[in-house]
């Protein structure tokens, strides 16, 4: 503005109003005083920039590192060998909701993995590689956490109120098995030399009528799993027992356990109820046996709908299940709508 | 009455309810009976005290309950030894031959007419009484055979921080010959107050399929450092070696010729290929303290098992569990090494705990070609004069085992 300008007192009031620092609104104030120290704002701009996107995942303001985390596999098979239709995605949608919902509530870590079939497990020496990468690299994404809950995607937490340290890992002396006297599907060997039994454990699995279960497992973090990873694939043994080993991981699983004193001393069994029901369809010649099946008066905890892809219907006993759940956790006052 | 009491009244008309909260008023909340507060206070704390003690004692009771099995060996009875020279009496060998292992063991026919050993697992130790009662020499000898895979060394006395283990065959040596090796072991174990644990490779096979002694023989080393191991349940090393093979230097303990972390260090071998032309090397950034199965990788690119040391650790007793794992054992392997070195190339786990070391440490090989006094060249490993450990590998071939043992046998630096 030049001198020459001829004076104007309302133009005048109007700049004093303007530039008076209260009367701006925030927005306005913040926009100055940016332009006012342009360096400064670059630079904490360019640091937070760098901070968020080129990772440092410790650093998130709410970021609590989570001791149990839950994953659940998705995307079995991923399409490749069967279309995959919508009542397949909608299964998958509603047991991600149910898992993200519990997570949420309990303060656990979840992670979603994908279960596609990728050419490098097609080999059929290879096609079981996947359960035990996938758990691998979750301990390496989660290193902080203590336990690892492994769920199948057919699977329902029935009881989201119940949390694990209260349903399992406060009571776990006593609900949990190691001797296979009393239950014993495959007729396994109950006792072998050199298993130390006071070691505390750090694999819980559940038995169905077939034998092992892993549909939904618990594996603490720890050099004695990371190990049993490493070793559970071996290309000697999967090559002489391929053709017999039908079920894969489980059948490895059940062989280690059965020779190696290392694995069998840190390994316990959980009921099948407690977290691996199953619905009346699975292990049905059993229909009598009270053991396997899920009991809506007990409210058992999780319902694994295991082989319902098998010749069953899968989306029918997702619906029941589904609604049942819905049924036993309504809010009073949805009574009202 | 000389002293009026304190407050008149009121307390004779006030209920019963109310007098106790006034006393409890006075025990305490009073601002004036601190000192009876204290006390009140002091019962509470003791009471919750005791009551958490109990209550752990109980929960203490429960856990001791759970009805798991003992650890045990193959037998379910074991004989406690308070001496840790563990070893089977060496001059039965003859007689043992004789008696071979269809007296020895229990021999069951299945339907398709398999012959197969098995083993009483629930046998009974002999007791000094029926010692006594047994006439027949053979008899004797057999119960001997059978106790001594009994034997653990006794857990109140002070562990030996390393174990020498020897796995003797009466099948292929006599007494004559295999009397210098156990007394070689014992001599140097009592030197640096080591334990031994030697037994005969017989007592395994009715634990394993393949019964036939020269092929299996090899395949028995896992199983006998587990044996070992739960024999000595406090030893940290376990130092197998082979019974074609002598210890050659008395005054070195193995500390001092290896398993020290400086030491080790040195001998370690970074970044070679685990077997000979595997793509797999040993880590570049191996930590000696972390070593839980020493191994020395010879010069042609073999791992020797005729001379290696297992930490009893969680990978140490995997490992051993691992390799004697009939899945794995049973697999047409040219040799027990390359199930090894299988084993190493494929478990990352187990490499990074596995140092290869430089086979002279514990695993120079005699050779009759060449002298004992010549200085051996870069690429060879041959035993000179002033190594720890002699190895007579290959002896059997040349059918020089009893001659070489006698040769070097007398050259040991005491």
């Amino acid at each position: 503005m030049s001198y020459s300008m001829p004076f104007n007192a309302v133009y005048e009031d109007e700049k004093k109003r303007q530039l008076d620092y209260k009367r701006r609104s925030p927005l306005d104030r913040i926009g100055s005083a940016i332009a006012r120290h342009r360096k400064i704002a670059l630079g904490v701009f360019c640091t937070l920039f760098v901070v968020f996107w080129f990772g440092f995942s410790q650093f998130t303001l709410f970021a609590r590192n989570p001791k149990i985390v839950l994953i659940l596999a998705v995307n079995d098979g991923g399409g490749v060998h069967k279309w995959k239709g919508e009542q397949d995605w909608a299964i998958e949608r509603i047991s991600i909701q149910n898992k993200r919902g519990y997570a949420k509530r309990h303060g656990y870590g979840l992670t979603i993995k994908d279960m596609r079939t990728a050419k490098r497990y097609s080999h059929e020496y290879r096609e079981g590689w996947q359960k035990v990468e996938v758990l691998r690299q979750t301990m390496r994404e989660f290193p902080e956490a203590e336990w690892f809950w492994w769920l199948d995607p057919e699977t329902l937490i029935m009881e989201p109120q119940l949390s694990l340290e209260d349903h399992l890992f406060k009571r776990m002396d006593a609900l949990s098995y190691r001797a296979l006297d009393d239950f014993n599907p495959l007729q396994l060997p109950s006792d072998i030399p050199y298993v130390d039994y006071s070691e505390q454990p750090e694999l819980f699995i559940t038995q169905d009528c077939g034998g092992f279960n892993l549909g939904s497992f618990l594996i603490k973090n720890s050099d004695w799993s990371k190990l049993l990873l490493d070793v559970w694939w071996d290309p000697v043994c999967y090559e002489q027992k391929h053709m017999m080993w039908e079920h894969r991981e489980q059948d490895a699983l059940e062989a280690l356990y059965a020779r190696e004193p290392w694995i069998r001393e840190k390994t316990a069994f959980l009921p099948l109820r407690s977290i691996n029901a199953f619905p009346p369809g699975a292990c049905s010649e059993f229909s009598d046996d009270t053991r396997y099946f899920y009991s809506e008066e007990e409210r058992d905890f999780v319902v694994n709908m295991a082989g319902c892809s098998f010749g069953r219907d899968c989306w029918a006993e997702m619906q029941r299940y589904g609604t049942l759940l819905e049924t036993h956790n309504r809010k009073w006052w949805r009574s009202f709508f | 009455m000389a002293f009026k009491p304190k407050k008149k009244g009121g307390t004779e008309s006030s209920s019963f309810m109310e007098r106790i909260a006034k006393r409890l008023r006075t025990l305490l909340v009073d601002s004036r009976r601190k000192r009876t507060q204290v006390f009140s206070f002091g019962c509470i704390v003791v009471g919750l005290l005791v009551i958490y003690l109990m209550q752990g004692l109980v929960l203490h009771k429960n856990k001791q309950d759970s009805h798991y099995p003992q650890i045990h060996g193959h037998y379910t009875e074991e004989i406690s030894s308070t001496q840790p020279l563990i070893f089977p009496p060496i001059e039965h060998a003859d007689r043992l031959k004789q008696l071979n292992l269809r007296n020895l063991h229990m021999l069951r026919i299945d339907l398709d007419g398999n012959k197969k050993y098995v083993l009483k697992e629930d046998d009974k130790p002999t007791t000094d009484k029926e010692r006594k009662e047994i006439t027949d020499d053979f008899e004797l000898v057999k119960r001997e055979y059978l106790d001594h895979g009994k034997r653990v060394f006794s857990k109140g006395s002070d562990s030996p921080e390393v174990v020498v283990v020897t796995l003797v065959d009466f099948d292929q040596h006599d007494a004559d010959t295999l009397i210098p090796v156990v007394q070689n072991r014992v001599d140097y174990a009592q030197r640096h107050r080591y334990g031994v644990y030697v037994r005969w490779a017989q007592e395994f096979i009715p634990t394993i399929d393949d019964q036939d002694l020269t092929k299996s023989y090899e395949f028995l080393k896992p199983l006998m450092m587990r044996a070992a191991m739960h024999a000595f349940p406090k030893a940290k090393y376990f130092w197998f070696l082979d019974q074609h093979a002598l210890i050659m230097r008395m005054d070195l303990s193995l500390q001092a010729q290896l398993l020290d972390r400086k030491i080790l260090e040195l001998a370690v071998l970074k970044n070679v290929p685990v077997v000979k032309g595997s793509n797999i090397k040993s880590y570049n950034h191996f930590v000696p303290d972390q070593a839980e199965v020493i191994i020395p990788l010879t010069n042609d690119g073999q791992l020797d098992s005729n001379s290696f040391i297992v930490k009893a650790g969680l990978y140490g007793k995997a490992f051993m569990d691992y390799l004697g794992d009939p899945l794995v054992r049973d697999y047409s392997w040219p040799s027990f090494s390359a199930s090894i070195g299988h084993a190493l190339q494929w478990h990352p786990s187990f490499l990074a705990k596995a140092a290869l070391v430089v086979p002279r440490t514990i695993a120079s090989v005699y050779d009759p070609t060449k002298s004992i006094t010549e200085k051996a060249n870069i690429d060879d490993f041959h035993y000179t004069q002033g190594d720890f450990v002699a190895l007579f590998n290959g002896c059997q071939e040349r059918d020089s085992c009893a001659s070489n043992l006698g040769l070097l046998y007398p050259q040991i630096q005491k």
